[in-house]
Order: C-alpha cells, then structure tokens, then sequence
C-alpha cells in the first residue's frame, strides 16, 4: 500500500481550538486516481499539508505511513524527496527567485538524494524544454521568477510542470482546477493523466465533477468536519453533483 | 572605556609629521581636528556608531614611511582579484598610493593626485576643498592623505570596457588614507569598479582604512560606479563619497558593503544642473558582530532631477545596520522626483538595524517618497520550497539571494555580477 493513514487527528499548533482533522482514515494503493470532496472548511488542505509535513500543524493522534514507512518522522524535505508532492491550492510567489533555476534545483536536490548524478544548466535545460512543450507551456513561465506575478491559472500551471520535473510518486493535488480556463483545465488534465504510471498515484481535492470528467477517479471520498464520511467509486461524485452534500453527509 | 579612548586619541593627537608641517592645507585641518577630537554618540551623525569597538583596539594614525616592498610575492596572488573584463583597465593602489596602472584609452590620465595637485595648482584650488564634509575622519584624512588618484576622462570618450580601481590596503595596526579625485567630463560613457580590500585579507588585519572619493560627472554623461566594500573583517572603513552632478548627466551607483568589522560610507551628491537621473543602489551583508553605516545626502538644487535610491540590507548574527537618508529639495527645484526606500531581512534574532528615511522639501510639483520596511523570511516561501525537496539550507540561502537579486541583477558587468554573489553567500 503506497499511503495509509490511520485515524489521524491534527490541530493547528500552540492553539486550544479543537482539531481540524478528527479521526481520519485513508488508504491510497498504487495505480489509483482518489478524488476528495466536501464543503469549504470541512479540513482538505489542512490534510494535504500535514502529509506534506506544515509546520503550522500538530499530528495529536493517528499514524500515516508511506510505503510502510513512518512519514511523521520525516521532515519537509525527506517527504518530498521520499516521492510526495503537494499542488498548492494557493501557490506562493517568490520573487528575485527564477523559475528555471528553481525547478534544477529541485531537481537536483532529488537527483542527490537518490544518488544520482546532478544535471548541469545546460542539461537541465534541455529537460525543461522538453516537459513545457509536452504540457504546452509558454516559455516566459520559466524565465520569470517562481509564480511572481502569475495570474491564479498559471501558477497552477507552474504547479504541475514542477510536478511533471519531480515525477512524484504520490501527487496529491489541492483544487488544481481551480482558476483554470476552460481550455487550461482541459490541458491541466491531459498533463495529468500523461504522468500517471502504474507505480504512483494521485489525490485530487477538488469542488466539481467537470475535472473528474477528464481525469477518472477510481475512488471518490466525502470529508466533512475533519473526516472522511462516505467513501465510493466515481459515481460517488456524480450523485454530489445532483444533491449537494445535504444528502451524502447526513 | 575613557582611558582607552584617551589612549586612542592620544595616539592621534601627540602625532607629527613633516608632512603635516609642511603644507598649510594640513597644517589647518589637523589642528581643526584637535580642536574638535573625536565625535561620540551625541553627534546626531555618529549616533549608532560603536566608538568603543574603535578605541578598543590600537590604530596608529598613520603608517610608517616604509612603503616599499610591502608587497611579497605570495601575496600578491591571492590580493590582485581583477574582474576578467578589467585585465586591460585596471590602477592598483595600496596604501593610498598607485602601485600600477593599465589603462587602453591613452586620453584618459592617471596620476597621483599631490603630482596633479602640484603640477596644477587650479586644480588644487578647485578640488582640493572641495569636499565639504568636515568631520574628523575628513579632516584627518586632509592633513595625512598621500599620494592619492587623480582619474581624468576628457570630454566625448565612450569606453566599451570597465575600469577597475583597486584600493588595497596593507597598515597593518594604522590607519591609512586614500583619496581619489575622479573627473569625468562631459559627453563621456563609462563603467567604474572600485574596490576595497586588504591586502592580507586572509590574515584579517586590523586597520583603518579613511577614504574620501571626489567624483564629478559632466554634462550628458553615463556613468556608472561599483563600490564594493570588502575590506579585512577585522578592519574599519570610514568613506565619503561626494558627487557632484552636472545637466543631464547619468549615474548609478552601487554601493555594495560587505566587509570590515565597522564601515561607515558617507554618500552626499548634489544635483548641479538641470534633467540629472541619478540612481543609488546599495547591499550590506552583515554577519558576526559587523557593523555597517549607510548615510545618504542628496542635495536636489535644480529642476526637473531623478533621483532613485534603494538599499536592501541583510543581517544575521548580532550585526547591526544604519541606514539614514535624506534627500533635501531645495527651493526653486521644482518637478523633482525623488524615491528613498531601505529594505531589511533579519535572518538572526539578535540582528539590529535602525533605519531613518527623511524628506526635505522646500519645492513645488516635487513627488518624493520615501520608505523602509524590516521582516524576516517568510515561513510560507521557506515550506514552498522545502514541499519541492530543497534542503532547509538551500531554500534559505535561495530566499535570501533573492532578497538581493532585485539589485544584483541589474550590475551591468557579468563577472562583477557573479562577484558580487560569491560575496554575498560567504558572508551569509
Ligand atoms: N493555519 C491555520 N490557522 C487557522 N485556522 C486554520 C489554519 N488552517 C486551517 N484552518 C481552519 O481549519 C479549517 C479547515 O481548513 P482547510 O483549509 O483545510 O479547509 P478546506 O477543506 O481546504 O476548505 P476549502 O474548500 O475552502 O479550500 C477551516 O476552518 C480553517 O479556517
Ligand atoms: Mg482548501
């Protein structure tokens, strides 16, 4: 099993409000494509990020392994380079740092983690070249500095080509749909579905069934008030679709 | 803390010299100076400065006569860095003094300023006094400065290659002086790379280096100038920089802080004519318990002038910064623009700056602004880049670099460029 997460219940850290994740339970094998929905506020993003390892966050109980492995020992960056990769609902923007240099960073980074030799600029290059061409982004994306100035769209574009440098293991990606155009999702989602590979696995957060349209979700789970309530294949969504969660959380 | 600083002076004030005795200019300014002694704290100017630091240590105020041979060959290695692009324009001084020059531009002069000086006296009528500032340091610097640089662009020369100035100072438990008169007169377009260091900047020397640079820009002429402070870190840099800008003349001037355990640079420029665009850029990375003292004067006298400053700061350890502008838009200065912002990223707890932006204006249809801003890294950036495997170490040394890249990015010389980055990770 590549992801599972046993009864996890998270808090933001040094508060006294009750936990936003309460209990949740989840299991991600590979080769699967997992959709997550629910209202606004009922705990997605924070469960994206305390897989990603937040530092806001505060795991109180419950466990998440990765491959079988103890990933609450792990820090930010060992979780990244372990095979995890988190699409941010909303990307940041760093200004003063380029694009290009920070995706060979990045790339670097998991190349010396695996043992791998580093690609120099040039090499680099030539990979980059290629990924923006397979998802159809312009050029000036990677000359700019990372996300400064993007609009929404595009930084989530910029998401996914860091996705499509990294070839996660496991994505878990937090309402990439959102912001996007009609033909931008269109492209976002044929992007996706090009770097699914029998050995990873996706997480979608999102609010609308039209990106599930495009990519296939093999499961589809409700989270409301910090847990996961019903769980389902993809038509799961399509009912949510009609009759809003009144009905799928009562 | 009194007796040391007694010592201190003491040590400056028992000093005499022929050199001294010898010329009446001297003569004056050392005894202003022993009228006035050292400043201290409640000198609004010397507010934030660490006198005890400075009297702490035991500085001779001048250098002993022996200037030759200074140089060993072994050192001479690793203290001549020449940007790549300099090779064939380069003046090397030490002490003060021109130990070598290479210049491809045969109209250009370069001499010693007191052989100018006294080869032409108008000249030294006209310059010599002419720096206004007459603090303690200058007047110093006034009556014990030797040899120095006279740099001479006539009119309508437009140079493809930069020109590199190196000041390298070797006084080891002394102070030594330099002053630089820079003449560039009208029509011209050039490239300056000053640069100060110690020549045995591995052995971090204690010294203190008192440097006072005249510039003068002519009349539609582009220049720009890249100071680079990257003096011994146990060393102290006292600099004046006084430009004097003509009509429609062109500056930028970058004023990169690296190095000494406590520098001050003391930039004044005043607007001379009409249609000047004048851009002042600085960096201070400060690290330990260094010190740096960013004091700005510009004087808008004249209509329809630019003027863009920005000095961005970055400070870990238990550093301390000063940055204290004022732009002054005198009356009649009318359609002035004028922009002064700092901008500070603390890196350490313990890191301190004190920052004090100031607008003067006695002008009408002027737009001035003015501003300073202190934050640190922000989490959210530092998680970003962490969630994309780049170690803790990686994503703060990124963030911090482009903190700087707003300014770095713009240095027009390549290799001065990537320089100016080698400085600055080193200094993190
Ligand atoms: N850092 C934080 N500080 C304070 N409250 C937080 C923080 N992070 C999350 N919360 C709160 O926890 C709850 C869950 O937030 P979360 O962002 O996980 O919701 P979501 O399901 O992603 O919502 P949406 O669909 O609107 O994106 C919300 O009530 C939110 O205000
Ligand atoms: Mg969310």
């Amino acid at each position: 099993m590549l992801l599972q997460i046993k009864n996890l219940k998270a808090s933001i850290k040094n508060s006294d409000a009750e936990p936003i994740l309460k209990g949740l339970n989840l299991e991600v094998n590979a080769n699967e494509i997992h959709a997550i929905m629910g209202p606004n506020g009922s705990g997605k993003s924070t469960l994206s990020k305390v897989i990603a390892g937040h530092p806001d966050y505060e795991v109180l109980e419950g466990e998440i392994l990765f491959n079988g492995k103890n990933l609450l020992d792990l820090e930010v960056t060992e979780r990244a380079n372990a095979g995890i990769f988190l699409g941010f609902q909303y990307p940041i923007e760093v200004p003063g740092v380029n694009n290009a240099d920070f995706l060979r960073l990045a790339y670097n980074s998991k190349q010396v983690f695996e043992g791998k030799e580093e690609l120099d600029p040039l090499d680099f290059n030539e990979l980059l070249e290629n990924k923006i061409n397979m998802l159809n982004i312009p050029p000036y994306f990677i000359e700019r500095s990372l996300n400064e100035g993007f609009s929404g769209g595009e930084k989530k574009r910029n998401e996914i080509l860091q996705m499509a440098i990294l070839e996660p293991i496991l994505s878990i990606l937090d309402e990439i749909d959102s912001g996007l155009d009609i033909d931008a999702l269109k492209l976002v989602s044929e992007s996706i579905n090009k770097l699914l590979a029998p050995h990873k696995a996706v997480i979608l957060i999102t609010h609308y069934q039209r990106l599930l349209d495009y990519i296939k979700p093999t499961h589809v789970h409700i989270i409301y008030q910090g847990k996961i309530v019903k769980s389902g294949g993809a038509e799961l969504a399509l009912e949510l679709e009609k009759n809003g969660y009144a009905g799928a959380v009562k | 803390m009194i007796l040391q600083h007694k010592t201190w002076q003491e040590n400056f004030t028992t000093y005499t010299s022929n050199l001294i005795e010898a010329d009446e200019f001297r003569k004056q300014n050392w005894q202003s100076f022993l009228d006035k002694g050292f400043p201290s704290n409640s000198d609004e100017e010397w507010k934030y400065f660490n006198f005890e630091e400075l009297f702490s240590q035991t500085i001779n105020p001048f250098y002993a006569e022996k200037q030759t041979d200074l140089i060993s060959e072994s050192e001479k290695d690793q203290t001549s860095f020449v940007l790549p692009e300099c090779e064939e324009n380069q003046i090397i001084l030490e002490n003060g003094q021109i130990k070598s020059q290479k210049i491809s531009n045969q109209q250009i002069i370069i001499a010693s300023l007191d052989k100018a000086f006294s080869d032409y006296s108008e000249l030294k009528i006209k310059y010599l006094n002419q720096a206004a500032k007459q603090d303690v340091f200058t007047l110093q610097n006034n009556s014990l400065w030797q040899g120095g640089l006279f740099f001479y662009m006539p009119a309508n020369i437009v140079l493809n290659e930069p020109i590199q100035i190196s000041l390298l100072s070797n006084s080891p438990h002394c102070a030594n002086y330099s002053r630089n008169l820079i003449i560039i007169e009208d029509n011209c377009q050039a490239e300056i790379f000053i640069y100060c260091t110690g020549l045995n900047s591995s052995a971090d020397e204690l010294y203190l280096h008192n440097l006072i640079n005249q510039i003068i820009i002519g009349e539609n002429s582009q220049v720009k100038i890249f100071f680079v402070q990257n003096e011994s870190k146990n060393a102290f840099q006292i600099a004046y920089t006084d430009i004097k800008l003509q009509n429609n003349s062109n500056l930028d001037f970058y004023n990169l802080s690296f190095g000494a355990k406590t520098s001050k640079h003391l930039i004044q420029a005043d607007f001379l004519g009409k249609g000047i665009h004048h851009n002042l850029k600085g960096i201070y990375v400060l690290n330990n318990s260094q010190a740096c003292h960013s004091q700005v004067t510009f004087n808008h006298n004249k209509p329809n002038c630019s003027s863009n400053q920005l000095f961005k700061g970055i400070l870990s350890g238990n550093s301390k910064a000063e940055f204290s502008g004022i732009i002054k838009v005198k009356e009649g200065a009318n359609g002035t623009s004028a922009k002064q912002l700092n901008k500070n990223l603390l890196l350490s707890p313990d890191a301190k700056i004190d920052t004090r932006p100031q607008l003067e204006i006695k002008a009408d249809d002027v737009k001035c602004s003015h501003g300073a801003t202190i934050g640190q890294l922000e989490d959210e950036e530092i998680f970003y880049l962490l969630s994309r495997g780049i170690s803790k170490e990686k994503a703060l040394e990124i963030l911090t670099f482009g903190f700087a890249e707003e300014i770095i990015d713009t240095i027009s010389i390549p290799s001065l460029r990537s320089f100016t980055e080698q400085l600055l990770t080193l200094n993190l």
